[in-house]
C-alpha cells in the first residue's frame, strides 16, 4: 500500500514537472499583426504602402516645427512675446534674430521628420517586395512599378527638405545599410536628382482635369519636385540650374505631366472641396472625423476667443504667431527696410485682403483676421483676455504695447516695437490653409485638404527663371496671369512689369502668393537675402552659416558620424 | 556561540528536573498553583514577564506577571491537568513549556531563562526556493524582520518603512500617499529605466510591492549580490527582494486590533514673492487680491486613519492567519487621497502523517485613489494678486481663460474629478510532499496567480477652464486595464546531514506568464455635468465622430527556466554553494532567447577552527567569497519579432479611408541578454557574547552588454529608438552593517544598528558607433539642453554642464569655454560643456536605535547622505527675474538679484546636497492588560513622527532627490510635491 502510494505520487510529480517543462516561450500576439498574415488583400497592400505618406502628412501639415523653421526666422512671420505668453526662454526670439542653437527643439523634428520619412519609404518597398505577390492578389500590371516610383519620389522630397535645412545628408538606398555619415551637398543633390529621374516616368499621370487628389504622387508632382530642386540649385550646391528648371516648369504648364489649370477663385485652392481643385498638384488629404489635418498652425496663431468671432466652433487657440508688422507704432509704414511688411504689400482691392468670414455653406471670403473683430454676418465678437480684457479685439498691423501709453510711455511715438513688445491684438493673423466653418457646419471642419504643391508655384518658378534670364516681360506676364484672379474683373492696380520687377518685387510676389505656406526661408536664401537683409526687429547677421540650421544635439548623439554644420 | 548553546541546554536540563521533581511529589488536590522565577540570560531576575498557562484541550487559562524579583505565582490551576505554560516579554524570545502536568499542593515550581532577541545566528534566512540558517549563508543577504519596521510612518507602500534598513538599497519617492517608489540596490545595474529589484512575495516572483501590508510581513530578505540572486537568473540583475508573510500560530488563537490616526504637515516649501512684494517689484499686472497659491493647494493638517484586525490560530496540523485592513490616507495636497481595503488569509495544513503539507496565501487589496494632485509648479508661477475664488461664479472659483502660463491651478484641480481604482488579487497554493522514506527529501509545487486591475473615471466639469476655452461642455474619460500573471514553480529539495557532512540541494523549474489588456473611451460635450462618465455616449462628440476609443492587448510574455542549487557544509565550518539557472524569455528574438546564469560561493567559519576556540570574545566569524552571473530582460515584449501597427487614415485608390500600417518597432535580432558578473567578499561576525554583530561586504560587478533603448539614426532604422547592447558598466562598493546591544539591563535595553555604504559606478566601454549618450533633457521654457552625458570612462553620476564663470556687469551669465576662457553665455557651444560634480553620495549612512525601558520602547531612525551634488532646477527656473511677467521665488530679488540674463545650464545651480534626516521617531508603551482584564493580553500605545527633521545646507526643497539610474541628482520642479512630516498615534489591543 505504502509503496503504491509512493509510486503514484512520484508519477504525479513527474507528470507535473514534464507538463511544465514543455512550456513554450513563444510570445502570443493580439493587437499587432505580423507580416506573414497581413497581406491578404489589395487593400492591405495599399495600407502598407500608405505608411510613409501618413508620416509625410505629419511632417508637412500637422506638426509645427517644419513650418516654424521655414517661417519664423523670416520677414513674413514671427512669434512675438505677448506679455507673459510666448517667451519660452527666448526660443522664438532666437528664431527672429537667427540665434539658432543645437538645443532648439524644433530642429530635432526638422531632422528626424525628413529622415524618418526616407526610412519608412525604403522600408515599405522592401516589405512589399518581400511579402507581396502582385499577380496573386490580382493587381493591374505596373502597379508595383508605380508604387516604387511614388516611394522614390517621396524619398526625393524628404531629402530635398533635409538638403534645404541642413546641407548634405546621409544618403541611404535601403534600410539594410550600415549607419552612415553625411554626404556632401553636391552628392545629396545628385542623389535626389537621380531618384526623380528614375521615378518620374513611372508615376501615375493625371489625365482628368479636376479629378480628386488623394495625396498620391502624380507625374506632375514628381516633375515639380525636380523643378524645385533645380530652382534652388545655386543655394544648395552653387550651380545655376534655372534654365533646366524653366524647361520643366514650361512642360508642366504645357500639360506634358498631366492636366492642371490655375483656379479662378483663390478660395477653391484652400476651401472645403479643394480635393478637386484643378490647380493642386500634390496635397495632404483631410476630412472631418477621418484624417483631420489643419496645417498645424491654427492653434498657435489665433486669438483665444476667435471662436466667438468665427461662429462658435470649438477650436482652442493660444494667440501666438502673426505677420511681421507693416506699420510703426505711430501708424506709418516702415521705410527703413524693403522686405517684410506683408499685410501692407497686399493691394487694398485684393479680394484676399479682407477679414475672414464664413459666408455660406462651404464658402468664405478673406484671408486675414484683422481689424475690429465683429463678424458682419452674425455679430459674433472676439473679445480680449489680457490687455484688452472684455473689449472687442481690434487686430492691428503693429507690434507695440499701446496699453502702456500714459503709464510707461508718454506717447505712441515713444513706443518700442520689437519681438518682445507684443500685446494680445498685435499683428495680423492668417486664415488661409484649413479655413474654419461655423458651429452649424462644424462637421465640415478639417474638410479642406492642405495643398503642398500647386500650379501657381510652377508659374512663379518659371517667372523667376525668366526674370533671371533677362526675360522680364514674360516673367511679369506669368505672374500677372495669376494676380488677376485676386481683383474684381481682373483690375490689378499694380501689375508686375518689366520695369518694376527686381529682386525685391519678386520676393514680394512670392510672399504675397505663398504667405504662410512654409517656404519663405527657401525663397530668401535663393536670393541671398536671408542673412543679408534687415527687416523689422531683425538685423542682418551677414553670416552665411545661418543659411543652414545647426543639427540638433539629439541627432548628433544618436549617430556620432554626423558632423555639425559650420558655425555652430 | 558555544556559551549560548550551553545556556539553552542548562535551561532545558533544569526544566526537566523540575518536571520530574514535581511529578514525583504530586498530590491529589484539585486547585493548586505554580511558583517560579524568570531570569534573563545573565541570570538576573526579569520582571514584567507575562506568564500564562493554558489547559490542554480546554479554554481555561491563567495569567500573571513576574515581579521585580522575577517571581510569579500562577493560581487557580487544576491538579492533575496538563498545561502549556508560556512566557513572553518585549525584547525576549518567547518560551513555552509544553505538557506540564500540575501536581496538587504547592510543589509545582519552575525556573525559566528568557533569551534576548538580538541573536541572529540561528535565524532562518529565506534565500529563494527554500531557506537556510544564517550561519550557512555564503552570499550577501540582508534580512529585515517585520517587527523592525517602524509603525506609523505612513507612505504609499512599505518603501517608506524600509528606508535605511538595508545597506546599499536606495528608495526614492515623494511624500504623496499616491507616490510610487523607485528601488535601487548597489548602484546602477542597468541603463534601463525599470531597473528595480525583482520582488518575490511568498515565493512568487514578479510581485508588486505596493500590494503588501506592512503588518503582514514576517521578514524581508534582500539578495544583494549576484551569487545570491543567480537562482532567479534573468530578472535578478538589480537584486531580489524576498517578502515572506506571516503564518498562523500553532498554539491556540490570538486577536490583534490596531488603529492609527495620522496628521500630516508640510515640512518645507518654496518661498515665492507675496502679493505685496509682487506689487512692489512691479513684477506684473496687479489684480488687487493677495493669494498664496502654494498654500491654496494644501489641505490644513489632513487626518488619516488606519484600522487593522489580525486573527490567527491553529494547531500543529493546521494554521490560519487572517488580516483585514482599512486605510484612508490623505496627503497634504488637495485632491491627493486614497482609501485602501485589504485582506489576507494565509493557511497551512499538514496532512497524511507528515507526508503532505498544503500552504496557501490569498491576498486582496484595493486602493481607491484620487491622485489628481494639483500642479505645484504652477503655484510658484501664478500671479499672487489674483484670487482663486469668485463668490459670484457658479462654482465659487475665479476661472479666467486663455492664460496657459498663469491659470487658476486650484480651480483646475477642483473642477476635475479623478477616481482611480487599483485592485490586486493574488492567490497561490503550494503543495509539498515529504518523501518520508528518504529523510530530507521533499517535492514542492506552487501555483500562483495575480490579477491586477485598474479603473479610471475622470470627469472635467463644463466650468473647467479647458472646457470653456474649447467651447465644450464637459469631458468624460473611462479606462480599464488588467494584468494577469501566472506562475508555476516546481522543485525538489534534499536536506540531510551525514556525520560532519551536510547537504542542502534544490532543483526545479519555473514558468512565468504575463498578460495585459486595456481599453479606454473619451467623449465630450454633455447635457449635464452629472451625467458624464455614467452615460458616456450622451456627449455630442460621439455622434460627430470625434469621441475617442482605444483598446489593446499586450503580447503574452513567457519565461521558462530550469535551475538547481546545492549547498555543502563540512563540519559546519567549510561551506560551498553552487547555483545554475537555464532560462528562456519570449522577449528576445528567436535565436537569442536562452541564457545561462550561475554562481559559486564559499564560506569559512573561522571561529570554529581550534585555534580560535580560546578567543572568547569572538562568538562567530565567517569569511565569504562569491561570484555569480545574473541577467536582465527588463524591456517590452514587442521587440521579439516584426509587427505592424496602424498609424493614421489615408486615402485608398478608390477614395475610401483606411488606416496605414507600418512597423511598430525596430527589431534587433542580435540583442543578447544583459549580464551582470559580480564578485562579493564578505565577513560576518558576532562578538562580545553576541552583543555586537555585523556584516561587511565589498563587491565589484561588471554589467556587460547593457541593454538600452537608444536613439538610433533614421535611416537605416524606421523608428527613433531601438534596444541595443551598448556597452559595459562597472559598480564597485562596500557595505557595512553593524548591530550592537549597548545596554542589556533588567529595566534598560538599548540596541542600535548602523549601516554604511558606498558605491561608485563607471562606464567602462561603449560598443558600436556611439561614443556618448545624452540624458536629462531640461524642458521648456527655454529648453536649455541635456545635463548628463555618459561616455567611456565617465563616472555615473557626473553632470555634463557649462561651467559658470560668474556674471558680467549687466547681470548676464558668463561661462568658461573649452579652452578655459571666459565667454558670454550667448557664445557658448556644446563643445564647451564639461563633466562637473557627481550625484552619487560618497557615503550613505543609516543609523537606527531601539531603546526599551520597562514597558516603554523608543525607536529612532536616522539617515545621512554625505558629499554629493544636487542640481537645483527650482532655483534655476523660478529663482531668477524673468522676461515673463509671472511670479518668481524671493531669491530673484535677494540672492540672485544681480542676475538679469536668461538661465544657463551651468554648475551655478549645482549644490552640495549633504543631509542628515531623522526619518522616524516612535515611542510606545505596552500595558500588560492581563493584569486588569483577564480576557485581554496587551494594550500598546505608540506615537510616531515620520520625517521629523532634515539638516542640510541645500537651498532647494529636498536634497534627497532620486539618485537611481542615469538621470538622477536633479531636483525637478515638475511633479513637485512638498516634503511632509507625519504624526501618528497608534493603539494596539491584543487578546
Amino acid at each position: 500500500m505504502k509503496t503504491k502510494t509512493i509510486i503514484y505520487l512520484r508519477n504525479l510529480v513527474l507528470v507535473a514537472l514534464l507538463g511544465f517543462s514543455s512550456c513554450s516561450i513563444d510570445p502570443s500576439y493580439y493587437s499587432e499583426v505580423v507580416p506573414d498574415t497581413f497581406y491578404d488583400s489589395q487593400t492591405a497592400v495599399w495600407q502598407r504602402f500608405n505608411r510613409p505618406f501618413t508620416h509625410w502628412r505629419w511632417y508637412v501639415a500637422s506638426n509645427n516645427p517644419r513650418w516654424n523653421m521655414q517661417e519664423l526666422g523670416t520677414d513674413e512671420m514671427c512669434l512675438p512675446t505677448r506679455g507673459s505668453d510666448w517667451y519660452n526662454g527666448g526660443t522664438y526670439q532666437q528664431y527672429h534674430h537667427h540665434q539658432f542653437t543645437p538645443q532648439l527643439g524644433d530642429l530635432y523634428n526638422g531632422w528626424y521628420g525628413f529622415a524618418m520619412g526616407v526610412a519608412l519609404a525604403w522600408d515599405t518597398m522592401e516589405d512589399i517586395d518581400e511579402h507581396v505577390d502582385f499577380d496573386a492578389l490580382g493587381f493591374e500590371a505596373g502597379t508595383r512599378e508605380s508604387m516604387m516610383a511614388q516611394q522614390q519620389a517621396l524619398v526625393a522630397s524628404f531629402y530635398k527638405d533635409g538638403l534645404d535645412f541642413f546641407g548634405g545628408v546621409p544618403l541611404y538606398t535601403t534600410t539594410q545599410s550600415e549607419v552612415k555619415g553625411r554626404s556632401t551637398a553636391a552628392a545629396s543633390f545628385q542623389f535626389i536628382d537621380s531618384l526623380l529621374d528614375v521615378a518620374i516616368p513611372n508615376l501615375p499621370l493625371k489625365t482628368n482635369l479636376g479629378a480628386m487628389e488623394t495625396g498620391s504622387i502624380n507625374r506632375a508632382a514628381g516633375a515639380a519636385l525636380k523643378a524645385q530642386l533645380y530652382f534652388n540649385a545655386e543655394a544648395y550646391i552653387g550651380e545655376d540650374k534655372f534654365a533646366e528648371c524653366a524647361q520643366i516648369c514650361q512642360d508642366i504648364i504645357d500639360g506634358k505631366y498631366g492636366t492642371y489649370a490655375l483656379a479662378n477663385d483663390w478660395t477653391d485652392i484652400f476651401g472645403f472641396k479643394n480635393e478637386t481643385c484643378s490647380e493642386i498638384i500634390w496635397t495632404v488629404p483631410s476630412q472631418n472625423a477621418k484624417l483631420e489635418t489643419d496645417a498645424g498652425y491654427y492653434s498657435t496663431m489665433h486669438h483665444y476667443n476667435l471662436k466667438n468671432y468665427l461662429g462658435g466652433i470649438d477650436a482652442g487657440a493660444n494667440n501666438g504667431y502673426c505677420l511681421t508688422p507693416s506699420l510703426q507704432p505711430d501708424g506709418t509704414v516702415y521705410t527703413s527696410f524693403k522686405l517684410g511688411k506683408p499685410y501692407a504689400k497686399f493691394e487694398d482691392t485684393d479680394v484676399r485682403k479682407q477679414p475672414y468670414v464664413y459666408t455660406a455653406s462651404d464658402t468664405y471670403q478673406g484671408m486675414f483676421i484683422v481689424g475690429k473683430l465683429v463678424n458682419p454676418l452674425d455679430g459674433g465678437t472676439c473679445t480680449g483676455s489680457r490687455e484688452y480684457n472684455g473689449e472687442v479685439i481690434t487686430m492691428v498691423d503693429q507690434i507695440a504695447q499701446f496699453k502702456k501709453v500714459g503709464s510707461d510711455y508718454p506717447n505712441v511715438a515713444s513706443l518700442p516695437s520689437n519681438i518682445s513688445t507684443a500685446e494680445e491684438n498685435s499683428g495680423v493673423r492668417l486664415m488661409k490653409r484649413s479655413p474654419m466653418p461655423t458651429y452649424a457646419d462644424r462637421l465640415k471642419r478639417y474638410n479642406p485638404d492642405i495643398p503642398i504643391i500647386r500650379l501657381t508655384e510652377i508659374y512663379y518658378m518659371l517667372a523667376e527663371c525668366k526674370m533671371r534670364a533677362g526675360e522680364k516681360g514674360e516673367a511679369a506676364s506669368l505672374i500677372n496671369t495669376v494676380r488677376k484672379r485676386y481683383f474684381t474683373d481682373g483690375a490689378d492696380p499694380n501689375p508686375v512689369t518689366a520695369a518694376n520687377l527686381d529682386k525685391y518685387r519678386m520676393l514680394d510676389e512670392w510672399m504675397i502668393e505663398f504667405l504662410g505656406e512654409g517656404r519663405r526661408r527657401t525663397d530668401l536664401i535663393r536670393w541671398d537675402a536671408y542673412v543679408t537683409e534687415n527687416w523689422w526687429d531683425h538685423t542682418a547677421s551677414n553670416d552665411p552659416n545661418k543659411n543652414h540650421f545647426p543639427i540638433h544635439e539629439t541627432i548628433l548623439s544618436s549617430n556620432n558620424l554626423i558632423k555639425q554644420n559650420e558655425g555652430y | 556561540m558555544v556559551k549560548k548553546m550551553n545556556d539553552v541546554s542548562f535551561c532545558r536540563a533544569i526544566l526537566l528536573w523540575i518536571c520530574l521533581f514535581s511529578t514525583l511529589l504530586a498530590r491529589g488536590q484539585d486547585s493548586t498553583l505554580i511558583r517560579g522565577t524568570v531570569l534573563d540570560d545573565q541570570g538576573n531576575p526579569l520582571d514584567g514577564v507575562t506568564v500564562s498557562a493554558q489547559r490542554k484541550g480546554g479554554t481555561a487559562s491563567q495569567t500573571t506577571l513576574t515581579n521585580k524579583q522575577g517571581l510569579f505565582i500562577l493560581k487557580g490551576l487544576k491538579a492533575g491537568d496538563v498545561y502549556d505554560v508560556q512566557f513572553s516579554r518585549v525584547g525576549y524570545e518567547p518560551y513555552q513549556e509544553k505538557n506540564f502536568t500540575v501536581r496538587s499542593g504547592e510543589q509545582n515550581s519552575m525556573l525559566i531563562r528568557l533569551m534576548m532577541t538580538t541573536d541572529e545566528l540561528d535565524e532562518v534566512v529565506v534565500v529563494g526556493y527554500g531557506s537556510m540558517d544564517r550561519k550557512q549563508v555564503t552570499s550577501s543577504i540582508t534580512k529585515v524582520s517585520g517587527k523592525d519596521l517602524p509603525m506609523g510612518v505612513g507612505g504609499s507602500s512599505i518603501g517608506t518603512a524600509l528606508q535605511g534598513k538595508v545597506g546599499g538599497l536606495i528608495i526614492s519617492g515623494s511624500a504623496s500617499p499616491n507616490s510610487g517608489n523607485t528601488f535601487q540596490l548597489r548602484g546602477v545595474a542597468s541603463v534601463n529605466a525599470g531597473q528595480t529589484p525583482l520582488v518575490v512575495i511568498d515565493g512568487m516572483p514578479g510581485g508588486d510591492i505596493r500590494s503588501v501590508m506592512q503588518e503582514d510581513i514576517e521578514s524581508i530578505s534582500v539578495l544583494k549580490d549576484a551569487s545570491a540572486g543567480a537562482i532567479y537568473g534573468t530578472r535578478a540583475a538589480a537584486g531580489v527582494i524576498l517578502i515572506t508573510t506571516k503564518q498562523g500560530r500553532k498554539d491556540g488563537t490570538s486577536f490583534t486590533y490596531t488603529s492609527e490616526t495620522s496628521l500630516k504637515q508640510v515640512s518645507r516649501r518654496p518661498e515665492v514673492l507675496t502679493a505685496d512684494e509682487y506689487r512692489a517689484y512691479n513684477q506684473g499686472e496687479d489684480y488687487g487680491a493677495s493669494t498664496d497659491w502654494f498654500d491654496e493647494l494644501l489641505v490644513d493638517n489632513p487626518i488619516s486613519q488606519k484600522h487593522l484586525i489580525n486573527i490567527q490560530g491553529g494547531s500543529e496540523k493546521a494554521q490560519l492567519y487572517a488580516t483585514l485592513m482599512y486605510n484612508n490616507n490623505k496627503g497634504v495636497a488637495v485632491d491627493d487621497e486614497r482609501k485602501d481595503y485589504a485582506g489576507r488569509i494565509n493557511s497551512n495544513f499538514n496532512l497524511l502523517d507528515g507526508w503532505l503539507s498544503i500552504a496557501s496565501h490569498v491576498d486582496y487589496r484595493q486602493a481607491r485613489r484620487n491622485n489628481n494632485i494639483p500642479n505645484f509648479q504652477q503655484a510658484l508661477r501664478n500671479n499672487p494678486t489674483r484670487s482663486p475664488y469668485d463668490a459670484n461664479s457658479e462654482t465659487g472659483y475665479n476661472v479666467w481663460l486663455n492664460e496657459s502660463l498663469d491659470y487658476n491651478v486650484l480651480a483646475d484641480s477642483k473642477l476635475y474629478d479623478y477616481d482611480g481604482l487599483d485592485k490586486w488579487f493574488k492567490p497561490d497554493v503550494t503543495v509539498k510532499l515529504n518523501i518520508l522514506p528518504v529523510p530530507g527529501l521533499s517535492v514542492s509545487q506552487t501555483f500562483g496567480y495575480e490579477n491586477r486591475q485598474w479603473e479610471l473615471h475622470e470627469y472635467q466639469s463644463k466650468y473647467h477652464r479647458s472646457e470653456l476655452e474649447a467651447g465644450r461642455k464637459g469631458m468624460a474619460h473611462l479606462a480599464f486595464s488588467k494584468t494577469e500573471n501566472f506562475s508555476s514553480e516546481g522543485y525538489v529539495t534534499y536536506d540531510r546531514s551525514f556525520g560532519k557532512h551536510a547537504i542542502n540541494a534544490v532543483g526545479g523549474y519555473s514558468y512565468f506568464e504575463y498578460n495585459g489588456e486595456n481599453f479606454g473611451v473619451t467623449n465630450y460635450n454633455f447635457s449635464n455635468d452629472a451625467i458624464g462618465v455614467w452615460n458616456i455616449s450622451e456627449g455630442s462628440y460621439l455622434s460627430d465622430g470625434d469621441a475617442e476609443m482605444s483598446s489593446n492587448k499586450s503580447i503574452t510574455e513567457r519565461l521558462f527556466s530550469l535551475y538547481a542549487r546545492a549547498n555543502y557544509a563540512y563540519d559546519d565550518t567549510y561551506l560551498l554553494t553552487a547555483t545554475i539557472r537555464h532560462e528562456g524569455s519570449s522577449k528576445f528574438a528567436i535565436n537569442s532567447r536562452w541564457g545561462n546564469f550561475w554562481s559559486l560561493s564559499g564560506g569559512w567559519r573561522i571561529s570554529r577552527e581550534t585555534f580560535m576556540q580560546d578567543i572568547s570574545w569572538i562568538n562567530d566569524l565567517k569569511l565569504r567569497l562569491a561570484y555569480g552571473v545574473t541577467g536582465n530582460n527588463n524591456f517590452g515584449a514587442d521587440y521579439a519579432a516584426t509587427m505592424y501597427g496602424s498609424d493614421q487614415y489615408w486615402l485608398l485608390p478608390d477614395g475610401t479611408w483606411a488606416y496605414s500600417y507600418g512597423k511598430t518597432k525596430n527589431i534587433n535580432n542580435d540583442l543578447k541578454w544583459e549580464e551582470k558578473h559580480e564578485w562579493n567578499i564578505g565577513l560576518d561576525f558576532s562578538l562580545f557574547n553576541n552583543r555586537l554583530t555585523g556584516h561587511f561586504d565589498a563587491y565589484r560587478r561588471k554589467v556587460s552588454g547593457l541593454i538600452y533603448n537608444v536613439q538610433v539614426p533614421q535611416p537605416p532604422y524606421t523608428e527613433q529608438k531601438m534596444y541595443q547592447n551598448i556597452g559595459n558598466l562597472e559598480n564597485k562598493g562596500w557595505e557595512l552593517e553593524l548591530g550592537g546591544t549597548v545596554v542589556q539591563k533588567k529595566d534598560w535595553n538599548y540596541h542600535t544598528s548602523i549601516n554604511l555604504s558606498n558605491n561608485k559606478s563607471k562606464i567602462l566601454t561603449l560598443w558600436g558607433n556611439q561614443t556618448y549618450y545624452d540624458y536629462a533633457d531640461f524642458p521648456a521654457p527655454g529648453s536649455p539642453g541635456t545635463a548628463i552625458r555618459i561616455e567611456e570612462g565617465t563616472d555615473v553620476g557626473s553632470f555634463f554642464l557649462w561651467k559658470s564663470a560668474g556674471f558680467d556687469d549687466a547681470g548676464e551669465f558668463l561661462l568658461y569655454n573649452k579652452d578655459g576662457e571666459v565667454i558670454p553665455a550667448s557664445e557658448k557651444i556644446p563643445a564647451d560643456k564639461q563633466h562637473l560634480g557627481n550625484y552619487m553620495p560618497k557615503l550613505i549612512i543609516a543609523w537606527n536605535h531601539q531603546l526599551a525601558y520597562k514597558n516603554w520602547d523608543l525607536m529612532v531612525n536616522m539617515r545621512s547622505w554625505i558629499d554629493f551634488d544636487v542640481y537645483n532646477t527650482i532655483n534655476m527656473y523660478f529663482g531668477l527675474k524673468s522676461a515673463e511677467k509671472l511670479n518668481v521665488l524671493k531669491t530673484a530679488y535677494t540672492k540672485y538679484d544681480h542676475i538679469t540674463g536668461e538661465k544657463q545650464l551651468s554648475d551655478y545651480f549645482l549644490e552640495d546636497g549633504t543631509f542628515l534626516k531623522i526619518d522616524a521617531v516612535s515611542l510606545g508603551y505596552t500595558l500588560p492588560l492581563k493584569k486588569y482584564v483577564k480576557a485581554f493580553n496587551n494594550l500598546r500605545i505608540y506615537g510616531t513622527v515620520a520625517n521629523l527633521a532634515t539638516i542640510t545646507g541645500y537651498s532647494g526643497l529636498n536634497p534627497e532627490v532620486n539618485i537611481t539610474g542615469f538621470e538622477g541628482g536633479i531636483e525637478w520642479f515638475s511633479g513637485l510635491y512638498p516634503p511632509t512630516r507625519t504624526y501618528t498615534l497608534g493603539v494596539q489591543l491584543s487578546f
